[in-house]
């Protein structure tokens, strides 16, 4: 079918490195509790000041929030099932590293879609939706716990990155990043 | 055939039937009359290598977009340059941004939820650089950063939005806080997809199709929970009203029953004949047939390792030598 020769994406040519983890640029930081399923980022950081301010040893008995922590790396799977189920917090993250990778950036996968986390001046309500997603608590396909960068909100992206023409692939727990000609990279997530 | 269901369902209020709601109908009909606009949309198809049968419409939430529009595409340019691709997708879907740009405003709003899995950032984060492409000015939200001011949805930083995107099912939109001040902001706010897709993602649009159009070879009988006539099914697919990702769908054929658990919502269910997809090597090939803008772009194929398609599924590119004209 007549199509252009050259597919050129811009912004998810951008993303896709971010997503897949590759030259190292950074490694995705996720929130789980005891059972490696995922949680919601503020478990981790209240626990992580309650374990600052407890120090060394939990009380007894060790407080639920204790088993908050994260994990840099690793990959989420889920056991539900075909078209679109949005992902809620009920991913379980497999592998990866309890401390960050030395010298490689950690970013959060909660700030997937991060931009206008500004909150209102309180006029307006937040949150009406979004709940089901997390109730159903199911995930999406493949894919490992993951940020996309903060996306430009002016005009002319495709303009600044037209030379961006990856595709990427993901094969049997790789990720595949490819350009228009070559392979420009494999990388294991 | 599916828009003709669709006058069906409103003009004879078969809402109730489709388990939707009388609020959700109300904005159901007005969109439907109003023609805001529509992006895409997959049918999911059985090939025989002689009928195609559709075994579902994607009408509201479809993804595996990317892997159609461009993975494979790059695949066949790279390794099948001489060869060919049903696949239009990607220009399509600029065209169509392109023709919505004075509809749209200023800013077009892309949305879905956030999380650790990659699929739905990756198909908002596709469509979003569609539109970039044909120069819209473009953001991207969490469905939780759509917030409400008492009259319209903002976004956080309490600007009105006026066009958005969201990746997000409207089954679950209406039932969940801000459904109730959908209608109030309907003049304010245009969601792509628009809210009377809810008809054509729900199963029930498959014994309504086949009700109403019984002798096209592209249908499969299917029917009702109620209606007598499924015991005419010797074997058939079990899937319910508002199931996704082949949760809760069943198979019941003469050499047995199986089938992917899920919770029931209680909304019921439809019964499908089954239809044949050849096995390959232990492989269930479906055929995803893409719709951007009411017209066929393109085709995926997902290949599964049962009947039932999930999401373990493994996208297969696709080729074909075009034919080559005789020399005179």
């Amino acid at each position: 079918m007549k199509k252009s020769a050259i597919v050129d994406l811009a912004i998810l040519g951008a993303a896709a490195i971010a997503i897949t983890g590759c030259d190292n640029k950074a490694q995705v930081q996720t929130c789980v509790d005891q059972n490696n399923v995922v949680q919601d980022d503020r478990n981790c950081e209240q626990s992580d000041q309650l374990k600052a301010q407890y120090a060394q040893i939990p009380p007894r008995p060790v407080p639920y929030w204790w088993y908050y922590h994260w994990v840099y790396g690793g990959t989420s799977r889920d056991d539900h099932g075909g078209g679109y189920v949005p992902y809620g917090h009920s991913a379980i993250i497999d592998g990866g590293r309890m401390s960050p990778e030395p010298d490689v950036p950690a970013m959060r996968a909660s700030q997937a879609i991060s931009s206008g986390e500004t909150i209102s001046d309180g006029h307006a309500a937040f949150g009406g939706f979004g709940a089901a997603g997390e109730a159903v608590g199911e995930a999406g396909v493949l894919g490992v716990a993951s940020e996309a960068p903060n996306l430009p909100t002016t005009r002319g992206v495709a303009t600044h990155h037209s030379e961006s023409r990856l595709g990427i692939f993901y094969v049997g727990g790789w990720f595949i990043v490819f350009g228009r000609r070559q392979l420009l990279r494999i990388h294991r997530c | 055939m599916c828009l003709a269901a669709g006058q069906h369902i409103i003009g004879h209020n078969l809402f109730e039937r489709l388990g939707i709601s009388a609020i959700s109908a109300k904005l159901i009909r007005e969109s439907w009359e109003s023609e805001p606009p529509s992006i895409y949309g997959r049918f999911d198809l059985a090939f025989d290598g002689s009928q195609v049968k559709i075994l579902e419409y994607n009408a509201d939430t479809p993804t595996c977009l990317l892997e159609a529009s461009v993975v494979q595409w790059n695949w066949l340019r790279d390794n099948f340059p001489h060869a060919d691709q049903f696949n239009s997708i990607h220009d399509r879907l600029i065209a169509k941004w392109k023709e919505l740009l004075q509809y749209c405003g200023s800013r077009l709003y892309f949305a879905c939820l956030r999380g650790p899995t990659t699929e739905d950032v990756m198909t908002v984060t596709y469509l979003a650089d569609t539109a970039v492409q044909a120069g819209h000015e473009v953001r991207l939200l969490e469905m939780k950063q759509i917030g409400h001011d008492g009259r319209r949805f903002v976004t956080p930083d309490n600007q009105p939005i006026r066009s958005i995107f969201k990746l997000y099912p409207w089954e679950w939109m209406v039932g969940e806080e801000f459904g109730s001040r959908l209608e109030q902001a309907r003049l304010s706010t245009d969601w792509i997809e628009p809210i009377w897709k809810m008809m054509f993602s729900n199963k029930g649009i498959l014994p309504i199709l086949w009700n109403m159009f019984q002798y096209d070879d592209l249908l499969l009988p299917a029917f009702f929970e109620d209606d007598y006539r499924k015991e005419s099914l010797t074997e058939y697919c079990r899937k319910p009203l508002l199931g996704r990702e082949g949760k809760n769908v069943s198979l019941h054929t003469a050499t047995g029953d199986s089938g992917r658990d899920g919770e029931n919502d209680g909304r019921g269910y439809i019964y499908q004949a089954i239809a044949a997809i050849p096995e390959f090597n232990g492989r269930f090939p479906v055929i995803g047939s893409w719709v951007i803008d009411g017209e066929s772009a393109g085709i995926g194929i997902r290949e599964s390792a049962s009947q039932i398609t999930d999401n373990t599924s493994r996208f297969v590119p696709h080729l074909f030598i075009p034919n080559v004209e005789p020399s005179a």
